[in-house]
């Protein structure tokens, strides 16, 4: 396993130069010009592009444009983002944990609700349940995300006053305000640090804030989660080693949470990897609809900007974590699954 | 059904815990933007950064809100002029204080000019607006050797003296030439006064000759003024996160502790979020870019929307190119006289240009996409600066007219052939695209072989194009700096403006007058020239200006003293310190 795993790091450097230069290649189909011009939001900030240009060496050829920015990352420095006006590294360390926040609580009921309906889904085969978790599916994979998240947001905000928009509302975010506050931001994940600092009431308004998006993102993510683990399951039930379990006389519950469950839990693994992965990559579309200052946000909003150390610091943050998680999959399996080993 | 009960019950408890509206102590504001660029004001020239700087930093004058043309003593108590209009005189306020508690004197303000001198940043406004006056040079610091070549460490030092030594409370401004703009430039947010000692101690130019050239040209967002800041404003910064800039107020502030105690920021991206918002009192002023969003809100309890006669400072025009680039250039056509394209000469005709004046409808853009709240504008300047004369007459939709004037164009050659050619538009602006399109529907109709492609492109494709001067004819327009017209006409028509890049505009007639106009001070004689080149727009059709919509602002019921300054950077138009809630 330990050697599995080592392999399996070695190939970070090959993603990082592979993603990195296919990056940097990519943008200088854009002229220096329009990506100088990406940052001009206005007629007077678009006055000097040909200096902007020249300031930041956009003309220079790409090579030249990767050493610099392979010089930056030598030094421990991922280069300047234009989008959250501060260094790469500064941002990732900051955006990173409200993600996390947010996919850890999501995590849960998506891949919770997903196995519970996909396994009573094929246990009931063609049954009420099935139905209804099909039509549940179907509804999750086929809504837009933005259409659920302004639907919640308007009945759970907009009509009943519950869950407002944000990671805490404008009166705690006064109250850990600056170095006099006495708040210490020990991790970044606010229900976590506002435990450290006995600030329930904190505690407690970050919880109510991460309600909305998580159930976003259980209604979206849980239903492939769901198809998958009840097509898993279906096919696992009809393999002769259940059957042989049946025949000994195990009792039902057994047979199917134990034998069988068990067995169909392995794709199911795979994909919640990826669905994690795309969680700790920051969800776009509910990170913007609920106003949470998350990864997603700030790297869409970086993509529209053109900001290219944002976007090659997102990317190898990224590239980082898919081999990570995958790595973290493949031992995963082992665990579930005694057969598997990488001697 | 137990367990969906149980989620019920969790969410109804959870929510019903819910805090009340935003507290009356508190200001919060949900703007749309992305948050500040910076807030150095050497470097910030954006509105969010803008919105911020001029509640913690102050000028030594400022406007007398709501008036954009009016200015009052803020940092300075008085001025005075020398004979030869060079040297403005400064008596600074005594006893200011920062918000880390050091003392204002004159040593502040030449460091914050001579900072701003010294760094030059292409993207910031100093240089832009004040390095011609102070220096006789608009170059910036994008290549230092070059800036050095031109600048000497003697003209920025001399630019900015303590006659009363650094901690006296006089200051001179040495410029090269009268400039009768002066007092509205230095209103800007990019003169804002620095706290010297903060910024030296925490790592930022050290004021001296000996380093002076290490920072022409820095990258400022990297250093300690960026997220930090020690002014002498109402208002004092607290921190700035993903989450929000918090502000809280200044009690030592020297015209008295502000009302409000603290303020929020909230950079919210999605309209719809920020509408519910101020719905639900979770905020007092959201920003609301499309008129079309009003409609969610009117009507709403606890929401006022201030409309009616509120002018922007911003003008949208449609540029003519003069000097059309025409190689590789799919936008004109053949690049002949042909009936299949234009030639790059296509719009030094006057006679194209009137007419194509005269094909535009006024009143239709006012009515559907301004929805009856916007006005004609008669010279290309905001309504209300000095010298906008609202009795300059104006073309208007005259078929008639406009086909005597294209039968005239190119000796009778234009209407017998035809043309073709495309204007571009950046994609996204209604207004724009419609002033385009009412163009082309009316040319295409007034003769048939006349043809105009409208297409709209992405902001830094559209930036691109027309800075490559590739684009014959496009919409687009300029937000005021500062509140006088040289902003303006200068940046539209001046042949070494703004957008002489993009249009290689050249008119003698007018730039005499834009000339005789930059040289003098006295408002009178200014306003009479501005109505002349008014008058000579109006004849020459250099450009076309497009109407103008009222402005509006999105408030709670709560707040009390909303004024709207469309001069003021923020784009909720007034300050933190002259409100208050109840």
């Amino acid at each position: 396993m330990f050697v599995f795993i080592i392999r399996r790091l070695s190939f970070l450097p090959l993603v990082f130069f592979g993603v990195t230069i296919f990056i940097v290649l990519l943008m200088q189909v854009l002229s220096p010009y329009q990506r100088a011009a990406a940052f001009a939001q206005t007629e007077m900030q678009a006055r000097n592009l040909d200096a902007i240009i020249e300031q930041y060496g956009l003309d220079d050829p790409w090579y030249q444009q990767y050493g610099r920015w392979l010089n930056q990352v030598r030094q421990g420095n991922l280069g300047y983002s234009r989008t959250s006006s501060e260094p790469v590294l500064t941002t990732l360390r900051r955006r990173f944990p409200p993600t996390l926040e947010l996919a850890l609580f999501a995590i849960l009921p998506v891949i919770g609700v997903g196995i519970w309906l996909g396994t009573a889904a094929a246990l009931n085969r063609d049954k009420l349940i099935d139905q209804f978790t099909r039509v549940l599916s179907i509804l999750g994979w086929s809504l837009p995300t933005f259409v659920l998240g302004i639907w919640l947001l308007v009945i759970f905000y907009g009509a009943l006053g519950w869950f407002e928009p944000g990671r805490i509302n404008a009166q705690n975010i006064i109250s850990i305000a600056g170095e006099g506050s006495g708040f210490e931001r020990y991790t970044g994940l606010m229900t976590l640090d506002a435990l450290l600092n006995g600030r329930f009431d904190i505690f407690w308004d970050a919880l109510r804030h991460l309600v909305l998006p998580v159930i976003t993102l259980a209604v979206v993510s849980s239903a492939q989660i769901m198809r998958v683990m009840r097509s898993a399951l279906l096919e696992i039930l009809s393999q002769d080693y259940v059957r042989t379990a049946r025949a000994k006389g195990l009792q039902e519950s057994v047979v199917n949470h134990k034998h069988a469950r068990r067995n169909a839990l392995i794709p199911v693994i795979t994909l919640s990897g990826f669905v994690l992965i795309g969680l700790v990559n920051g969800v776009v579309i509910t990170e913007t609809i609920f106003n949470y200052p998350g990864l997603g946000q700030w790297a869409a909003q970086a993509a529209i900007n053109l900001d290219y150390a944002a976007i090659l610091g997102f990317a190898v943050f990224t590239a980082i974590l898919v081999v990570l998680a995958n790595l973290l999959v493949d031992v995963l399996y082992a665990v579930v699954d005694p057969r598997i080993r990488y001697d | 059904m137990n367990k969906l009960l149980t989620l019920f019950t969790a969410l109804v408890i959870l929510g019903g815990l819910a805090l009340a509206q935003a507290p009356a102590d508190t200001f919060v504001y949900q703007s749309f933007s992305a948050g500040p660029v910076s807030l150095d004001p050497v470097r910030a020239y954006d509105s969010a950064s803008g919105g911020i700087l001029e509640n913690i930093y102050e000028t030594l004058y400022t406007f007398n809100d709501p008036a954009i043309d009016e200015f009052v003593p803020a940092l300075a108590t008085s001025y005075s002029v020398s004979e030869d209009g060079t040297t403005w005189t400064f008596q600074l306020r005594d006893g200011v204080q920062f918000h880390s508690g050091n003392t204002m004197s004159c040593k502040d303000v030449e460091y914050s000019l001579q900072y701003g001198l010294v760094v030059a940043h292409p993207e910031g406004a100093v240089s832009y607006l004040m390095g011609g006056q102070f220096l006789g040079t608009l170059a910036d610091g994008s290549d230092p050797e070059g800036y050095q070549a031109e600048v000497s460490w003697e003209m920025i030092d001399g630019a900015v003296e303590c006659p009363d030594g650094p901690d006296g409370l006089v200051v001179d401004l040495n410029i090269t030439a009268p400039d009768p703009a002066l007092l509205a430039i230095l209103a800007y947010t990019a003169f804002s006064v620095i706290d010297s000692q903060f910024a030296i101690e925490n790592g930022q130019w050290d004021g001296t000759e000996a380093t002076w050239t290490d920072w022409i040209g820095r990258n400022v967002t990297e250093e300690f003024l960026q997220r930090n800041a020690s002014g002498t404003g109402p208002y004092q910064l607290v921190e700035w996160t993903e989450e929000a800039l918090v502000a809280k107020r200044f009690d030592d502030y020297w015209g008295g502790a502000a009302p409000i105690e603290n303020v929020v920021v909230q950079y919210v991206n999605e309209q719809s979020t920020r509408t519910l918002a101020i719905q639900q009192g979770d905020a007092d002023a959201i920003d609301v870019p499309e008129r079309a969003s009003l409609v969610q809100l009117r009507g709403s309890p606890g929401v006022v929307i201030f409309e009616g006669d509120l002018p922007d400072t911003s003008i949208d025009n449609v540029f003519f190119n003069y000097a059309i680039d025409t190689s590789n250039n799919e936008d004109v056509g053949s690049g002949q006289l042909d009936g299949n394209g234009i030639p790059g000469d296509f719009f030094t005709d006057v006679n194209v240009r009137r007419g194509f004046a005269h094909l535009f409808d006024h009143q239709l853009i006012i009515d559907e996409i301004y929805e009856g709240n916007g006005y004609v504008v008669t010279m290309p300047m905001p309504a209300a600066f000095l010298g906008y004369n609202p009795d300059v007459p104006v073309r208007t939709l005259d078929l008639e007219a406009a086909e005597q004037y294209f039968r005239a164009a190119f000796g009778g050659e234009l209407w017998e052939k035809g043309f073709e050619f495309t204007a571009l538009h950046n994609a996204g602006n209604t207004r724009r695209q419609t002033a385009l399109e009412v163009i082309k529907s009316n040319l295409e109709f007034l003769n048939p072989k006349f043809r105009m492609n409208v297409r709209g492109l992405p902001w830094s494709d559209f930036l691109a194009r027309t800075g490559e001067r590739k684009t014959p004819m496009f919409a687009l327009g300029w937000g005021a700096d500062y509140a006088d017209p040289k902003n303006f006409i200068n940046t539209f028509l001046d042949n070494d403006g703004f957008y002489s890049g993009r249009t290689s505009v050249d008119f003698p007639e007018i730039q005499a007058l834009i000339d005789q106009a930059d040289s003098i001070v006295d408002p009178a004689e200014r306003a009479f020239l501005y109505k002349e080149i008014g008058i000579l727009v109006y004849d020459l059709v250099p450009i076309l200006p497009l109407p103008e919509q009222a402005n509006y602002l999105v408030v709670s019921d709560r707040l009390e003293g909303v004024y709207y300054n469309p001069i003021r950077s923020s784009d909720i138009n007034f300050l933190w310190k002259d409100i208050s809630k109840n």
